[in-house]
């Protein structure tokens, strides 16, 4: 008895441990040559950018969704944390888009060097990253 | 730390350099959506979505492919052609447009399109797209889902509410099958209005369609003369090759006589340039897990040949891992004209009733290709006028988009 509750504590003690480790936080950025702040930009409008219902910054200027390539881990905890859906329900999602004429997928880039690489010279492409990858040649505009 | 910034940029270049080339190259796309399935009605007595007893692999097979070419910043070209194997796989355009994007929010196309009719309308072959093996026949039934002409489309948010509007205009010139008979058709003056909108996990919609809908309809002078001197209706259509509405066209003013109805058959049972409208409104919700969607349709034709028609669908899903269950309710009732005309519609035996009851799983197998079981239990209250049959309909079906 005594064995199992310690188990358990010590079960409940590493639970948040190995969940952030789990889970990376999830940096999204844009390019310094954009004009939009971090309190600007909520995880919804991110979101709204990323499924192709809003194509515009707060500030008016062109927003275009850059993704990471699929089975990208982070493009896994993106799709879950910040658009609530499977892989295969996005894939649903644009079929519907595609095929009715209406809607491309975002632009794909398989590195998240090569994220910050075209995000730092488009003002207009917005991203995701690992938190821990960003430097200052990027802007973070939200933090997940 | 230099070397490092040095080799940094290096490989900034590198990669942007890398794909600018990949844009280049991948201007023109090719893509596509396959279904294959398999359908077995239980009962011979009725057509259920084409089915007709016994084991059917070509009903629900099709295959489309599509071409995107990016023509310059703002214009693209888009063609989908699509072979069915209902139509003994000839391949038809189904969409063969221009597309102009004057700003991000606004977009103009001409060419060919599909006609907005209702939710699933402009995806309406895209099996992959929705839960079920095809769309609910109650609803999904017009004979008719391109166009030729002009759309226009505007998206706007207010605060979270992200909308379109969608104006499209044009007319159509093709074979019709109505009652699985063919009918040369001009339906001109197609016009309609959608609004789509999203919140969050909901969605709404509501559209209105127009279109004046002429038919090569034959009156048949022998056929009229047999059924006046006592030969079976049925039988005389058939010695006389008359299609149903035909049929329908050549009896009206005889049983208008007879029963001494106050109709002008000739003006209001006929079909040339007749007004037909489509109504439809519907309620999405989806967070992930649990999906809904209710949707209601309104048909009205001026011509008594064509009956006006009510129909909705109401359908739930839970999805667990890669694995969705659904059930879904819809219904179709055609309602009769008032007066002298709508007693002619039942005296020649034009209205139906139907409802079905679907219970389905759609297996996400990878991102790219679903795998659908499905039971439809399908009940004709009234067909053709009189008590129909009810049957069960089992569907299988492999849905792949590439």
């Amino acid at each position: 008895m005594k064995y199992l509750n310690r188990l358990m504590v010590s079960a409940l003690l590493l639970t948040p441990i190995l969940a952030s480790l789990s889970h990376a936080e999830i940096a999204v950025i844009v390019s310094l040559k954009n004009n939009n702040s971090y309190t600007s930009i909520d995880q919804d409008l991110v979101g709204r950018i990323f499924l192709s219902k809003v194509k515009s910054f707060p500030d008016g200027t062109v927003a275009k969704p850059l993704n990471l390539k699929q089975g990208h881990y982070l493009r896994d905890e993106f799709n879950s944390g910040f658009l609530s859906k499977t892989e295969s329900q996005l894939s649903r999602y644009w079929s519907r888009l595609r095929f009715s004429g209406k809607a491309e997928l975002p632009q794909e880039a398989s590195s998240v060097e090569e994220v910050k690489a075209l995000v730092a010279n488009n003002p207009n492409l917005i991203a995701y990253i690992d938190s821990m990858d960003v430097d200052d040649t990027v802007k973070v505009v939200h933090k997940y | 730390m230099r070397i490092l910034s040095i080799i940094r940029s290096t490989i900034a270049i590198s990669v942007l350099a890398a794909s600018t080339v990949h844009a280049d190259s991948g201007d023109l796309n090719i893509y596509g959506f396959m279904s294959v399935g398999v359908g077995i009605l239980d009962s011979d007595k009725v057509t259920i979505e084409g089915f007709e007893g016994e084991g059917n692999f070509k009903q629900d097979t099709i295959l489309a492919l599509q071409i995107t070419k990016q023509v310059n910043d703002k214009t693209t070209a888009t063609g989908q052609l699509v072979s069915r194997g209902t139509d003994d796989f000839k391949t038809e355009a189904a969409w063969a447009f221009v597309a102009y994007q004057a700003t991000e929010d606004f977009t103009a196309r001409m060419g060919r399109l599909r006609i907005p009719f209702f939710y699933y309308s402009e995806f309406l072959e895209v099996g992959y797209a929705y839960n079920w093996v095809r769309l609910p026949s109650d609803i999904y039934n017009i004979p008719f889902s391109s166009f030729d002409g002009v759309d226009f489309t505007q998206r706007f948010s207010i605060g979270s509410l992200d909308n379109s509007i969608q104006i499209n205009y044009g007319r159509l010139t093709d074979e019709l099958n109505i009652f699985d008979e063919d009918y040369k058709a001009d339906l001109r003056n197609m016009a309609g209005i959608s609004l789509n909108s999203t919140y969050g996990d909901w969605g709404f919609r509501l559209g209105g369609q127009r279109t004046e809908m002429t038919l090569e309809v034959e009156t048949s002078t022998a056929y009229q003369l047999a059924v006046m001197g006592g030969a079976d209706p049925t039988e005389a259509a058939k010695a006389n090759n008359l299609r149903r509405i035909d049929q329908g066209q050549s009896t009206a003013a005889l049983v208008a006589g007879q029963l001494q109805l106050d109709v002008d058959t000739a003006e209001e049972f006929a079909l040339d340039g007749h007004v037909a409208d489509f109504y439809n409104a519907a309620i999405m919700y989806d967070n992930g897990s649990y999906s809904f969607i209710a949707e209601v349709t309104a048909t009205e034709y001026e011509s008594g040949l064509l009956v006006d028609n009510r129909a909705w669908l109401t359908s739930v899903a839970k999805r667990i891992g890669s694995t969705t269950t659904h059930l879904t309710y819809s219904t179709s009732r055609d309602v009769l004209n008032s007066g002298d005309s709508g007693k002619l519609q039942e005296a020649l035996n034009l209205q139906g009733e139907d409802q079905s009851v679907t219970l389905g799983l759609r297996y996400d197998y990878d991102v790219n290709t679903a795998l659908k079981l499905e039971a439809q239990y399908h009940d004709e209250l009234v067909h053709q006028g009189v008590e129909g049959d009810h049957a069960m309909l089992y569907s299988f079906a492999v849905d792949v988009i590439f």
